[in-house]
């Protein structure tokens, strides 16, 4: 676990530095972060969902809007730390600067994998405002889903930064997100139940990560907890720490040779 | 920078008796391959030291390890004391890294990219801005604080790249080939400004390929080749051991080449193959005999220089005496 033991506080010193990249630019970067979910929830949520009567008891819209945040918040993070963090690492080298200050290589992973949770929380904050507005939201229990929505970053931060850490040049992200996670966002019970996958591939939607945290958006937006949630918040718990870990590992080998 | 003279004279008392980076017995291995065998090297406070020799001689390797970013395989190495392989953060505290790829941070303009550094020094931007346009002035930058860096040139960004690693107040300033790929104007330029930290009393280690660089800055140079140590000292002290008096550069086709160094094969002469040139050493008067007719040969007599000796010692085919 000495991977662990390299990792200070130092981290958030590179957290503040993305903050402030992030604040300086956020009026030309807002637009589009807000528009995408905002289009995809009223096409799919007002369009689709006359034509759909109901899903598992309740209208499409209310059905897809916690899928739709749960997807978002999955994509945030992991534009983050593949497209962002490779840039970062291979093409502008920034990690060797900051290598070369008191910050370990532990520290640089663990700073990017804490923005990318930051960019989490910022997506989902604006999806669940957005929910409420057009009337989406149920329950004042939504409000968990906020810090459910830094466990999910943690996640799929890790995840990225685990598949960055071995990526051999800026294309290697093409298998990543046309075999990996755009499948996810369909297969994962977004827009239709898992349920309704047919068998086999519904015991694979199970494996893909976006499925437990969909199922646990869904209850946490609607109010509706059920048990599986509880297991499906250690899951993704135990695989984010293992990806983590794993991160902080192949970037040391990569970086520090 | 420009330190109160108190700390200067504890710092020299103190330094004489501990240089700022010792390596003992340093070595480097990758996979089969030894990029470091073993070097013994010093750099003391407040001079400017050369670590000269071909690509892949070790100098990266060495630079790396130093900058606690390579693990040392053996031997040891100490930056003011502090073992790099025990305590990385302490080591990296106490220097200035300029290395030799640009990693400036895009997304930051030029005063945000030295502010930031500071930060993950530990420096709050208060403390840091005026040490931001002190060091920016230094690097004749001064006008620019607000430039995107996309924005600069070749030369204005290995500026800044210095600026940056002066912001902790480094007690060594680590220089990794840094006028590779300049133009020659703007190596002058890196050149002078150079000259003027060390006039200011910042201590330097660089690496470098052009002996004109190590002969122009350094006061104390070591040629490095296949990861050992081939000569040390002040760079006329090198030239005064390896190429004493004159030098007999000898320029020939390339068709003659092959025949004249079969001729000189065993002939006892201390030469070193330029290619385009063979350049003898420690000959008293006359021209060798490299068996190719006079006519086809220019023949120049001349002082010796750095540049013959890191040839003579580098060379692919040098043979030694």
């Amino acid at each position: 676990m000495s991977a662990f033991a390299e990792v200070s506080w130092l981290s958030f010193r590179l957290w503040r530095r993305h903050l402030y990249v992030f604040l300086r630019l956020w009026k030309s970067d807002a637009l589009p972060i807000f528009a995408e979910p905002f289009v995809i929830l009223t096409v799919s949520g007002i369009g689709l969902g006359q034509l759909i009567d109901e899903v598992d008891g309740r209208s499409y819209l209310h059905f897809i809007g916690p899928g739709i945040l749960a997807a978002y918040v999955m994509f945030a993070p992991t534009f983050e730390n593949s497209w962002g963090s490779y840039i970062r690492m291979a093409v502008r080298r920034i990690y060797d600067a900051i290598i070369a200050t008191p910050l370990s290589i532990e520290d640089v992973i663990t700073g990017e994998i804490l923005w990318g949770m930051t960019r989490a929380l910022i997506m989902g904050t604006l999806i669940l405002a957005i929910l409420a507005v057009i009337g989406a939201v149920e329950s004042a229990w939504a409000l968990l889903v906020l810090p459910f929505t830094l466990l999910q970053g943690f996640l799929f931060a890790s995840l990225a930064m685990t598949y960055t850490s071995i990526a051999r040049s800026v294309n290697s992200f093409n298998f990543f997100y046309s075999l990996f996670v755009f499948p996810m966002f369909f297969f994962a019970g977004v827009f239709f139940p898992t349920s309704d996958l047919p068998d086999g591939v519904r015991e694979f939607s199970w494996v893909l990560p976006l499925t437990p945290a969909v199922h646990v958006a869904r209850g946490l937006v609607t109010g509706e907890f059920v048990w599986s949630m509880a297991w499906s918040v250690l899951g993704m718990a135990g695989a984010g720490l293992v990806l983590y870990y794993l991160s902080l590992k192949l970037m040391r080998r990569r970086l520090i040779n | 920078m420009s330190s109160p003279p108190t700390r200067s004279l504890s710092a020299s008392r103190h330094d004489a008796v501990q240089p700022v980076i010792r390596a003992t017995r340093l070595v480097k291995r990758y996979g089969d391959l030894t990029a470091v065998d073993g070097i013994d090297l010093e750099v003391r406070q407040g001079e400017v030291f050369g670590l000269l020799g071909p690509n892949g001689a070790g100098k990266t390797s060495t630079i790396r390890m130093t900058t606690c970013v390579s693990p040392v395989d053996g031997g040891q190495l100490l930056v003011d004391g502090i073992d790099v392989a025990q305590d990385p953060r302490a080591v990296k505290r106490l220097l200035g890294v300029v290395q030799q790829e640009d990693n400036l941070d895009t997304d930051l303009d030029v005063v945000e990219n030295l502010l930031i550094h500071a930060r993950y020094h530990g420096i709050g931007t208060d403390e840091a801005r005026p040490r931001a346009m002190e060091v920016l002035e230094t690097m004749d930058l001064g006008d620019r604080a607000r430039s995107a860096v996309d924005e600069l040139s070749g030369g204005m960004r290995r500026r800044l790249m210095i600026a940056r690693a002066l912001m902790n107040r480094p007690k060594v300033l680590i220089l990794d080939e840094p006028t590779t790929g300049l133009d020659p104007h703007a190596r002058h330029v890196t050149w002078q400004r150079i000259r003027l930290l060390k006039d200011e009393g910042v201590t330097m280690a660089l690496s470098t390929h052009y002996m004109e660089e190590a002969a122009h800055l350094c006061d104390r140079i070591a040629i490095i080749d296949q990861g050992r140590i081939l000569a040390e000292g002040t760079p006329s002290e090198v030239v005064e051991r390896f190429a004493p008096g004159q030098v007999v550069e000898v320029r020939l086709a390339p068709w003659d080449r092959e025949e004249a160094l079969a001729h000189l094969e065993g002939s006892g002469h201390t030469f070193a193959d330029a290619v385009d040139a063979l350049l003898f050493f420690g000959l008293s008067d006359g021209a060798p005999d490299v068996g190719v007719p006079a006519e086809r040969l220019r023949v120049i007599r001349r002082p010796g220089s750095l540049e013959d000796v890191f040839l003579l010692l580098t060379g692919r085919k040098a043979e030694l005496r």
